[in-house]
């Protein structure tokens, strides 16, 4: 099915958990979710850091806009790929699967799934240009994140 | 604040809110707001960029632009335009003071902006070409100041 903006205005706000990087490493990932563009956009920050947030592995800014025709993409500026034009692949009600290729050539994919109602697995690898395709062995980031609520003080 | 990197140094200038009135090629007037504001320690700068009617408040234009350096240090843009769709503009060569920019467009179209600060006024050019041998459709021009605010009681 092809997915709107719309499909992903729940996911506003912000998101953290920790996972893995592509390379292993075990990595602390924050990311949010704005309304972009006067609400016809959808502005995504990525971060994913070192445990103790000392260490930036990867950084995304990105923002989902519909063309003029209609199709939903990204246009992106990675801390390892550079700019990027992400195509946002049809996919289910509570995927957001973009692909893209970076100006050196990477082939690039980020896919965030809506595992329950506060949960979101995410999902990336990049690989070089003329790389294998990777099976479901090969390695990628992967996290589950929740929804980073505000700390509550303790009732009194 | 952000690191000064060769980036930012290039918008050091430009980075916040700036606000003027806007005329788009289509000659519809409005209000434009821009907003420079960097990330990544001075690695990426973004531009938000919108246009409303100042009668009705409602937004007729709208668009992003994701600033970055090549290798060569000349500036990249990865641009969104709600009219237009997606671009990639390259800086070229123009005068010390002016950053332009070109790419092309979806449809054959080209795209060229030009930013140029004139003491406390930001100049914005923008233009659409239709083709090799197309003719010249008419400018986007906007005269943008940083706008000014009383301060509040809880400053």
């Amino acid at each position: 099915m092809n997915n709107g903006i719309a499909d992903y205005l729940p996911w506003v706000g912000v998101w953290a958990g920790v996972g893995d990087t592509q390379a292993g490493q075990q990595t602390a990932i924050r990311t949010d979710f704005v309304p972009a563009l006067d609400g016809t956009g959808l502005q995504m920050h990525f971060e994913a850091w070192d445990t103790e947030f000392k260490t930036l592995y990867h950084g995304v800014r990105a923002v989902l806009a519909p063309a003029p025709s209609g199709v939903l993409r990204a246009l992106a500026y990675s801390t390892i790929h550079g700019p990027l034009l992400l195509e946002l692949t049809p996919d289910d009600e509570g995927v957001m699967a973009l692909a893209g290729e970076s100006l050196g050539r990477n082939h690039i994919s980020v896919t965030f799934v809506q595992d329950a109602p506060a949960e979101l697995l995410f999902m990336a690898f990049w690989r070089p240009a003329g790389g294998n395709v990777p099976d479901g062995d090969d390695p990628r980031m992967t996290c589950r994140l929740k929804p980073a609520t505000p700390w509550n003080s303790p009732t009194v | 604040m952000a690191m000064t990197t060769p980036l930012v140094s290039r918008f050091q200038s430009m980075l916040g809110y700036w606000r003027g009135p806007n005329q788009l090629e289509t000659g519809r007037h409005g209000l434009l707001e821009m907003h420079f504001h960097s990330h990544f320690e001075g690695e990426l700068v973004q531009l938000d960029a919108y246009t409303w009617d100042t009668v009705t408040g409602e937004t007729f234009s709208a668009g992003t632009g994701l600033f970055a350096l090549k290798h060569d240090g000349r500036l990249i843009e990865n641009l969104y335009v709600g009219r237009f769709g997606f671009c990639m503009l390259h800086e070229t060569d123009d005068e010390p003071d002016v950053l332009a920019l070109l790419g092309d467009l979806p449809g054959g179209r080209t795209m060229s902006v030009s930013l140029r600060l004139e003491d406390d006024e930001l100049l914005l050019t923008s233009q659409l070409k239709a083709g090799v041998v197309g003719k010249d459709l008419p400018r986007t021009v906007a005269r943008l100041k940083r706008y000014d605010r009383p301060p509040g009681e809880g400053a």
